[in-house]
């Protein structure tokens, strides 16, 4: 283990050139990256968001579908054969930044990642929840607030269930 | 240039201050690895809830092969910080730590990505010549080793400094004060509830005032990459960054960035062991104290600490500085010595030098 980490000259110049140019291609490229890994990109932004969690299930009158508000990221679902459960979002996604409802919370790495992050989220519930047949798709709008300017809405759906 | 680069791939000396900052991060890798396993415990293990793997799922490790592997991060930090084995002990962690965040995106961090960055770079340095429980000597011949894995990871410090220094400056809203000036609308009333007079928060939050604190905020990340590589403004840049940090640590939850920072500055101070010496009187209390409080922070070693009998001579001096050329110094010009070559006493540096330039005496030359 030690010779490997005590490198020659030449195995020094090769490591240095490598490391440079790895670091400057990363950080170079993390403006493509929604979350600026590897970047460096330190208090990127002061963005807030307010997410509000809902299900899309089928219209009581059998056309189309509707939006039911899911409070606290919990609601009650029938399975297949009708008997009801306890879903809760907190259960699938433990990440607390991407498990806050109703409230207004900080977007630490600005709000295209937490966005970014939100809707994989989403679509990693909306597929990990077998005891929800009625559940056609999760939707969240959130309310994003990017460095103090207006805010504006931004929607996210689950792929289909 | 070819010149810079044959005399940095050759460079050899001194190696004591790796020590220093070998310990620093074996303690960050130590934090690091604790709070994985409270998450394991009290959490849950990522790998059974949402994740986002950066490689193929199958590589992700199962529940009981990632509670080993922060078993093993835990163990791997307190190698580091013990200075037992630290070099492989750095390789390693770096690797299992680098694993961890291909596993799960959602845990990445710029600060513990960075972690990463710099435990690798001084686990190819030679740190663990200084501050290890094995007590190797530190006598000259025994800490002397190649840098050119220490100068690498100074340059990545200037490379973190100048991507986020960088990209703010290219950034409108950055440049034009609206994120720190949101900042200060959203987490003004928990300042104002701190203490903090209300007109005081109502100026700082002006757009005239935001706008050149974003200027001033830039302007430290860019002017840190080349001043602290100037032996002429290294101690003020130094100085700077570390009030800067300093300040993002008491209004920011940055886990352990500032301390991970704070451990590269180290990297950037002039290894001279016991280059200055430190003479007290041991009949007088303060000075007692004073040298007990060097002993215990001249983490650098920069210090020689020497008691003296009072004498005709010495008469009137607590304590007497004599620096790296021979001239002495005492009284708060020996305070302001002291913090320059201390690293917990460094914010007091600049303060005490400021005073210390409008006393007339101080420069012991002629008296002790």
């Amino acid at each position: 283990m030690f010779s490997l980490l005590d490198l020659g000259p030449r195995s020094r110049l090769v490591f240095a050139a490598a490391w440079l140019v790895a670091q400057t291609a990363l950080v170079a490229t993390a403006g493509n990256r929604s979350d600026n890994a590897f970047g460096f990109r330190m208090f990127n932004e002061s963005s807030t968001l307010n997410v509000h969690l809902s299900r899309r299930v089928d219209s009581m009158s059998g056309h189309g579908t509707v939006l039911v508000p899911v409070v606290d990221g919990e609601w009650i679902a029938k399975d297949r054969d009708g008997r009801p459960h306890r879903i809760k979002w907190r259960e699938r996604v433990h990440e607390a930044a991407l498990s806050a409802f109703d409230r207004t919370f900080h977007a630490s790495y600005g709000a295209a990642a937490q966005l970014a992050r939100l809707q994989l989220a989403l679509d990693d519930v909306a597929a990990h929840t077998p005891d929800d047949a009625e559940t056609r798709a999760l939707v969240l709008e959130v309310d994003v607030r990017k460095n103090g300017r207006e805010p504006y809405v931004a929607r996210l759906e689950s792929v289909p269930r | 240039m070819m010149r810079t680069v044959r005399a940095w791939q050759t460079e050899v000396g001194d190696a004591s201050t790796l020590g220093v900052a070998r310990i620093a991060i074996g303690v960050c890798l130590f934090i690091h690895a604790l709070r994985a396993g409270n998450e394991l415990t009290t959490v849950g293990y990522f790998g059974d809830a949402f994740h986002v793997a950066m490689i193929p799922e199958r590589f992700v490790p199962s529940r009981l092969v990632y509670s080993i592997i922060v078993a093993v991060e835990l163990l791997l930090a307190i190698l580091v910080t013990i200075g037992l084995r630290p070099r492989p002990a750095l390789f390693a962690a770096t690797l299992l730590g680098g694993y961890v965040i291909l596993c799960d995106r959602v845990q990445y961090h710029h600060n513990r990505y960075a972690l990463l960055c710099f435990a690798l770079l001084l686990a190819f340095s030679p740190c663990d010549r200084a501050h290890v429980i094995t007590g190797t000597p530190l006598v000259v011949g025994a800490r002397v080793g190649p840098l050119w894995a220490q100068r690498l990871a100074q340059l990545q410090l200037s490379i973190v400094y100048l991507a986020s220094g960088g990209s703010k400056l290219l950034d409108p809203d950055w440049r034009d004060g609206l994120v720190i000036g949101d900042r200060f609308l959203r987490y003004g009333h928990q300042a104002i509830e701190r203490g903090v007079p209300q007109a005081i928060v109502d100026f700082m939050s002006r757009p005239l005032v935001t706008s050149g604190l974003a200027k001033i905020a830039i302007a430290t990340e860019l002017l840190l990459v080349i001043a602290m590589w100037q032996r002429r403004t290294r101690v003020f840049a130094l100085w700077w960054g570390v009030m800067f940090h300093l300040t993002i640590e008491v209004t920011s939850r940055v886990e352990i960035f500032t301390l991970l920072t704070l451990a590269i500055y180290v990297l950037f101070a002039t290894p001279d062991y016991r280059a200055r010496k430190f003479f007290y009187d041991r009949s007088r209390p303060m000075a007692k104290i004073t040298a007990r409080v060097v002993t215990l922070l001249d983490w650098l070693s920069r210090f020689e600490i020497k008691a003296w009998e009072p004498d005709a001579l010495r008469t009137g001096h607590s304590i007497v500085i004599v620096r790296r050329d021979g001239s002495k110094a005492t009284g708060i010009r020996a305070l302001a010595m002291i913090a320059r070559c201390v690293p917990a006493l460094f914010p007091l540096w600049l303060p005490l030098a400021i005073v210390a330039s409008f006393t007339r005496g101080g420069d012991a030359s002629a008296r002790v």
